[in-house]
C-alpha cells in the first residue's frame, strides 16, 4: 500500500543523497529542454514580430495555423516526429531515433507556436512608436527590431518561460522519440510514468518535487525581473 | 567629433498614397529649403501625418520623386535615403526604457559614435536647452511636455537635414509651448529644415513660416 509519509522521505532522501538515476534524469531535462528552447526562441520571437508589424499575404492564415498548433497535443508531435525518424521515415538517414537531439527537434516543434503567439501578443500589446522611433533616429531594420525585443523583454520573457514549462513537463513526445533510455534519454516526466508504472512512488515524488520547485523557481524569478522593471 | 552640418532642402514630387484603393495623399509638389520652417495646417484625417511620415521614410509611397540636396530618388529608395535623415517626432513621443540621458544618446549611438564622443554631444544638448534636471529622470516618469522637449533635442542632437513634427504643442501647457518654440527657434539658426503639422492658432502666430494647408490628402500653398 502506498505510504505517503515515507515515499517523501524517501524521495528528499534521494535528491539530498544525489540518487544517480534521479539526477541523471534531471540532468537529461535540463539539457535537452534548454537546448530546445535556445533554439525554438529567436526564430518564433522573430517570426512574431513579423507578423505584429508587418502585413503580407496569407499573415492571417499563418497566425490561424500558429494558434491551431498550440493545442496539437505533445504526443501527436512525439508521433509525427517518430514517423519521419524510424526506419521508412523521410529524415530516416539522420539516425537520430532514441537520441537526445529526437527529443529537441520534437520539444522545438511543440514550444514553438506557443512561443509565436504569445510573443505576438505581446507585440501587439506593445507600443508600435518604438519601433518608428528607433528607425527615425537612424536605427537600421535589425537593430530597431532589436529595440522593441529590449523595450518588451518582461513580456517576451514571460513567453520564454511558459515555453520552457511546456516542454520540460511532456511525457509524449519525449517518450515516443526518446524511448526512456536511462543516462540518454530519461528524462523527470519520462522517469515519474516509468516508476510509478513499477510502484516506485518515491522516486517519482522525488522527481516531481524537481517539477515543481522548478516552475515554482522560474515564476519568482519572472516575477523579480518584472518587477525591477516596473 | 562633431556631427557634420548636413543642412540641404528637400523635394518631393508627384506623391501619391493609396490604401485600400482610396486615395489618401496627393501631393503634386512640395519644398522645404534649407533652413525654412514650413507650417502645415489642415483638418484631421486630411493627410498631414501620412505626408510627414513618407517624407520620413517611414512609409513608402506608391509613387513620387525625391531630391535631398542634390540627390534625387524615387518613393521606393525613399527609406534607404530618408531615414535616420529626415527625422520625424510623433504627435505623442516614444520614451524608450531608462534615463533621458540614454534616451538623448539613442541616436548617437546607432551612428557608431564613440561613447566620449556620444557624452559630450548629449552635454552640450543638455545645456544648450536648459535639461539639467531632467537627465538622470527616468524617461518614462516625465510630463508630456517634458517628453515632447527631450523628444525635440533627441532628434536635435543628430543634426538632421530636416525635421519632421507632427503637432508636437498640440498638448502642451503656456510654458512648455514657450521652451518648445525656443528650441525650434534655435533649430532654425543651425538651418534645419522644418516642417510642422499643427492645428494650433498659437503656433501659427509665433513661428515665422511658410504656410501649407493639406485637404483631403491634397496640397495647397
Amino acid at each position: 500500500m502506498f505510504d505517503s509519509n515515507s515515499a517523501l522521505i524517501s524521495a528528499f532522501s534521494m535528491l539530498l543523497t544525489g540518487d544517480r538515476e534521479v539526477w541523471s534524469a534531471i540532468g537529461v531535462s535540463f539539457s535537452v529542454s534548454l537546448r530546445a528552447i535556445l533554439i525554438a526562441s529567436p526564430p518564433a520571437i522573430a517570426m512574431a514580430f513579423l507578423l505584429a508589424y508587418k502585413t503580407f499575404p496569407g499573415r492571417r492564415l499563418v497566425l490561424t495555423i500558429t494558434n491551431t498548433l498550440m493545442s496539437v497535443p505533445a504526443v501527436v508531435v512525439g508521433l509525427t516526429v517518430y514517423l519521419a525518424l524510424s526506419k521508412n521515415g523521410i529524415a530516416a538517414d539522420l539516425r537520430l531515433l532514441y537520441t537526445q537531439p529526437a527529443m529537441i527537434i520534437g520539444q522545438v516543434i511543440i514550444c514553438f507556436p506557443l512561443l509565436v503567439a504569445m510573443a505576438h501578443a505581446t507585440f501587439v500589446a506593445g507600443d508600435k512608436l518604438a519601433y518608428e522611433t528607433a528607425r527615425t533616429l537612424g536605427a537600421k531594420r535589425i537593430p530597431a527590431m532589436l529595440t522593441v525585443f529590449l523595450e518588451l523583454r518582461f513580456g517576451l520573457l514571460a513567453a520564454v518561460i511558459a515555453g520552457f514549462s511546456r516542454i520540460i513537463a511532456e511525457i509524449g513526445c519525449s517518450m515516443m522519440v526518446g524511448g526512456n533510455i536511462l543516462d540518454h534519454t530519461r528524462n523527470i516526466p519520462t522517469a515519474i510514468a516509468l516508476e510509478t508504472s513499477k510502484g516506485e512512488f518515491a522516486m517519482g515524488v522525488a522527481l516531481g518535487i524537481v517539477l515543481l520547485s522548478l516552475t515554482m523557481l522560474l515564476n519568482v524569478l519572472l516575477a523579480m525581473f518584472q518587477g525591477d522593471g516596473q | 567629433m562633431s556631427l557634420a552640418n548636413t543642412a540641404r532642402s528637400l523635394t518631393a514630387n508627384k506623391l501619391t498614397f493609396i490604401r485600400d484603393t482610396r486615395l489618401i495623399l496627393d501631393c503634386k509638389s512640395l519644398t522645404v529649403q534649407k533652413g525654412e520652417l514650413v507650417l502645415l495646417t489642415g483638418p484631421n484625417g486630411s493627410g498631414k501625418t501620412t505626408l510627414l511620415k513618407i517624407l520620413a521614410g517611414l512609409i513608402t509611397a506608391d509613387t513620387g520623386e525625391f531630391m535631398l540636396g542634390e540627390k534625387s530618388f524615387t518613393s521606393f529608395e525613399a527609406p534607404k535615403y530618408l531615414i535616420g535623415t529626415c527625422v520625424y517626432l510623433h504627435q505623442t513621443p516614444y520614451m524608450f526604457r531608462g534615463t533621458v540621458l540614454q534616451n538623448l544618446s539613442y541616436g548617437l549611438r546607432r551612428k557608431g559614435l564613440r561613447n566620449n564622443d556620444i557624452r559630450s554631444l548629449v552635454d552640450q544638448a543638455i545645456r544648450k536647452n536648459k535639461l539639467t534636471h531632467l537627465t538622470e529622470r527616468m524617461a518614462s516618469t516625465l510630463s508630456a511636455g517634458e517628453q515632447h522637449q527631450v523628444a525635440l533635442v533627441r532628434a536635435q542632437i543628430l543634426k538632421p537635414p530636416v525635421l519632421l513634427l507632427d503637432e508636437i504643442t498640440a498638448h502642451m501647457d503656456q510654458e512648455a509651448r514657450g521652451r518648445t518654440f525656443e528650441i525650434i527657434k534655435a533649430l532654425q539658426e543651425e538651418e534645419i529644415s522644418i516642417v510642422f503639422a499643427t492645428h494650433d492658432d498659437e503656433t501659427i502666430k509665433t513661428l515665422p513660416g511658410t504656410f501649407l494647408h493639406i485637404d483631403s490628402g491634397c496640397l495647397a500653398l
